[in-house]
């Protein structure tokens, strides 16, 4: 509910300075903070998951390679032979190259007796750093011609020493089977990682959807729907925050009943006194009197007129205000029956000032409470009445503008200055150096009732730039609602 | 004819029976509700001005009682209490008319006449207002004594305007009173029977104001004598 303009208090206005929410240290987003402990986490285990399979398969991949190079390194071992007091390879050219042969690597061989003399295969290949660690076999890494290459020894004992037996190959299978596993290992994991995200992000904003709903059913509240919020769907976890809540609404919504019925109780308390006091000074103002006590009398009689408008509006204002009235769902109601039912009050009010009260009446739907329409329309045309000079003109309007429904009243009196119009509604102000008894409330009151009812107020020039234009635009309901008539004539039984 | 005032504030109660006494009008007070029903039980009222807020049974009460007698009195109320609210229960309970406190003497006096006028309809032909008198038996009307000349529509015109002299008639209501005459009476057809109103009684100083977009109001006039 839009609220128009200055002068009007919202109950909800704390009364010490409040941080806003977003600056207080603590006031992190729960989403953000749910996110980052669920996916700081889920990312460190995920990463360090994927680099722990592709370092164990790709040691499992080397180890296999590695067998499969000690195989021709031990054929080769099967025909070292002693001939004499000299070591010999007893197999053929052929042979050995066969023993090199592989579709994707090179490989070298060599065979090495103790004294240093190639027994067989080629030169290239270096001399292992050191002694095999068990004395028999090892593998190691070295280059050949440039190349990088796995290196597997054999160590076979003689009488001169140990003959040294090496396969060396290049690694292009071995670099192939590994980009396959890093490929075939960070595919799935990526894979793994997305799905684990969404379901992360879906499952927050699922827990987290009943406060959303909360928050959303707080922040569409007016400042004077002060039931209780329903919060039958919040989680267990909120419950007692939604419970603390509504014994706040509950505090501030007798608060507020017990100012208002305090002011409705005073007001209905000093109006038979009032009218007692009333009639018996016009009572007075018949009979034959001295020309003191006439001027006196009319003293009185103003001061008590004044007094009683003054209950009047204060009771008018208090039933505009938040928690003034009773909770009803507004009802259908036609502003144009609201205009039709003031006429029997007003224009004998305005004959008496030879006042031209007329009215230019069109369907108008809205959903609204009868009482405080009507009050708003007295009030509007009480200052009409007030302010319009003798023989002025006002014209009450009704109508329908686009969405929504108009009721404005129009006078050719002296008019409200621009730098008036924003406090006229203020509670008491009154125009400086202008006419009238008025209590100063009238407009604060058509200001709660437009508030109470979503609707807007402007002010603007009467036509040709003359006297007043108030306009209060409500929004208009379908006109196919039944529309109930709004309470009952003032004046006269028809 | 006689006024039954049940009001239990002390002043108001002694104005209202001072100003109302003055009208020739014969004033009974009472305080509660109990002795507002005897009052009314024993004899015949033309009119009970009701105030709401009485001690014992309240006002609604007094009237639901007195509206289950076979005889009928205009009721006029008078409430302190929430305006529209009182006055929603007031008249469905069958008040005939409202008034909020406080009030003007003369609004007071308007609608105290207007009842009094009203539930005299019946017994007593002759609606009055200044020099304009309608024999509403001898369908005659006279102005200053002098006999006018009305068309049955004209006719029907004025005596609703007379019977609520003072008070706004909507244009809707004159067509319902014609409606028995005239089955396709539209608005401007009004407007004219009250132009032709207008140049018979307005001589006399009786006069019908316009209210524009919405209907008629006869100007009422002090009864003379």
């Amino acid at each position: 509910m839009s609220r128009a303009s200055s002068g009007d208090r919202k109950p909800g206005t704390p009364i010490g300075p409040v941080l806003p929410v977003s600056d207080r240290p603590t006031g992190r987003s729960l989403r953000q903070q749910l996110l980052r402990w669920l996916v700081t986490p889920l990312a460190v285990l995920l990463v360090s998951g994927a680099l722990l399979s592709y370092a164990v398969a790709l040691r499992s991949a080397n180890v296999a390679y590695d067998r499969a190079l000690l195989d021709p390194a031990l054929t080769l071992a099967a025909h070292v032979k002693t001939v004499g007091d000299r070591s010999v390879v007893d197999l053929p050219k052929v042979a050995q190259d066969m023993l090199r042969a592989d579709s994707v690597d090179r490989r070298y061989l060599s065979v090495t007796s103790a004294a240093g003399e190639l027994l067989a295969g080629q030169t290239e290949v270096p001399k292992p750093p050191s002694m095999a660690p068990d004395g028999h076999r090892m593998f190691y890494d070295s280059r050949v011609a440039g190349e990088k290459v796995r290196v597997a020894a054999l160590f076979l004992p003689s009488a001169e020493g140990p003959i040294v037996i090496q396969v060396a190959e290049t690694l292009l299978k071995r670099n192939r089977l590994a980009r396959e596993i890093l490929v075939g290992e960070t595919i799935p994991a990526l894979l793994i990682a997305v799905v684990a995200m969404v379901l992360v992000w879906f499952g927050i904003r699922r827990s987290l959807a009943p406060l959303e709903r909360l928050r959303a059913e707080i922040a569409e509240r007016s400042a004077r729907d002060l039931r209780p919020l329903d919060g039958s769907y919040a989680p267990s976890e909120v419950r007692p925050l939604v419970h603390t809540l509504n014994e706040l609404l509950l505090d501030l919504h007798d608060a507020l009943g017990a100012q208002q019925r305090f002011t409705a109780n005073a007001a209905h308390q000093l109006r038979t006194p009032l009218a007692g006091l009333q009639t018996q000074v016009e009572l007075a103002l018949r009979q034959p009197a001295p020309t003191a006590l006439v001027h006196s009398l009319k003293q009185l009689h103003g001061a008590t007129v004044r007094a009683s408008h003054l209950a009047n509006q204060l009771l008018a204002l208090a039933r505009a205000e938040p928690g003034g009235h009773r909770a009803e769902a507004p009802r259908p109601i036609d502003l144009r029956s609201v205009a039709q039912d003031a006429a029997s009050l007003w224009v004998p009010r305005a004959l008496l000032k030879d006042l031209d009260l007329g009215f230019e009446l069109e369907p108008a739907p809205i959903l609204g409470d009868a009482r405080l329409l009507r009050d708003l329309l007295d009030n509007l045309l009480e200052n009409a009445i007030r302010y319009t000079p003798d023989s002025g003109r006002i014209t009450v309007r009704t109508t329908t503008a686009g969405e929504q429904s108009v009721l404005s009243v129009e006078d050719d009196g002296p008019g409200i200055a621009q730098q008036e119009r924003s406090q006229v509604f203020q509670r008491f102000y009154r125009v400086p150096g202008a006419a009238g008894d008025g209590s100063g409330l009238g407009l604060a009151i058509v200001q709660e009732i437009v508030n109470a009812h979503g609707a807007t107020i402007s002010i603007d020039d009467g036509a040709q730039g003359r006297g007043t234009l108030i306009s209060v635009r409500f929004k208009r309901a379908p006109s196919g609602a039944p529309f109930i008539a709004p309470a009952q004539r003032g004046g006269s039984i028809q | 004819m006689k006024i039954l005032i049940v009001e239990d504030d002390a002043t108001l109660a002694d104005g209202l029976t001072r100003i109302l006494g003055e009208s020739e009008l014969r004033v009974e007070h009472v305080v509660t509700g109990e002795a507002a029903e005897a009052a009314f039980l024993r004899e015949r009222f033309d009119l009970i001005v009701l105030d709401i807020g009485l001690p014992g049974i309240d006002g609604f009460e007094v009237l639901r009682r007195l509206r289950k007698r076979p005889e009928y009195v205009p009721v006029l109320v008078l409430t302190a209490r929430d305006a529209v609210e009182d006055r929603v229960h007031g008249l469905d309970l069958g008040a005939d008319d409202y008034l909020p406190k406080p009030f003007a003497l003369p609004e007071l006096e308007a609608r105290v006449r207007a009842l009094l006028r009203r539930g005299q309809a019946s017994k007593n032909p002759q609606l009055r207002n200044g020099p304009l008198v309608l024999d509403t038996i001898a369908r005659r009307a006279t102005l200053n004594g002098q006999p006018i000349d009305l068309t049955s529509r004209e006719w029907s015109v004025l005596e609703n305007l007379m019977l609520r002299a003072g008070q706004v008639v909507s244009k809707e209501n004159l067509m319902q009173a014609l409606s028995n005459w005239d089955k396709e009476l539209s608005m401007n057809a009004i407007e004219v029977y009250m132009s032709r109103l207008r140049a018979k009684i307005e001589s006399g100083g009786v006069r019908i104001r316009t209210v524009r977009g919405f209907g008629y109001l006869l100007e009422e006039q002090n009864e003379p004598g």
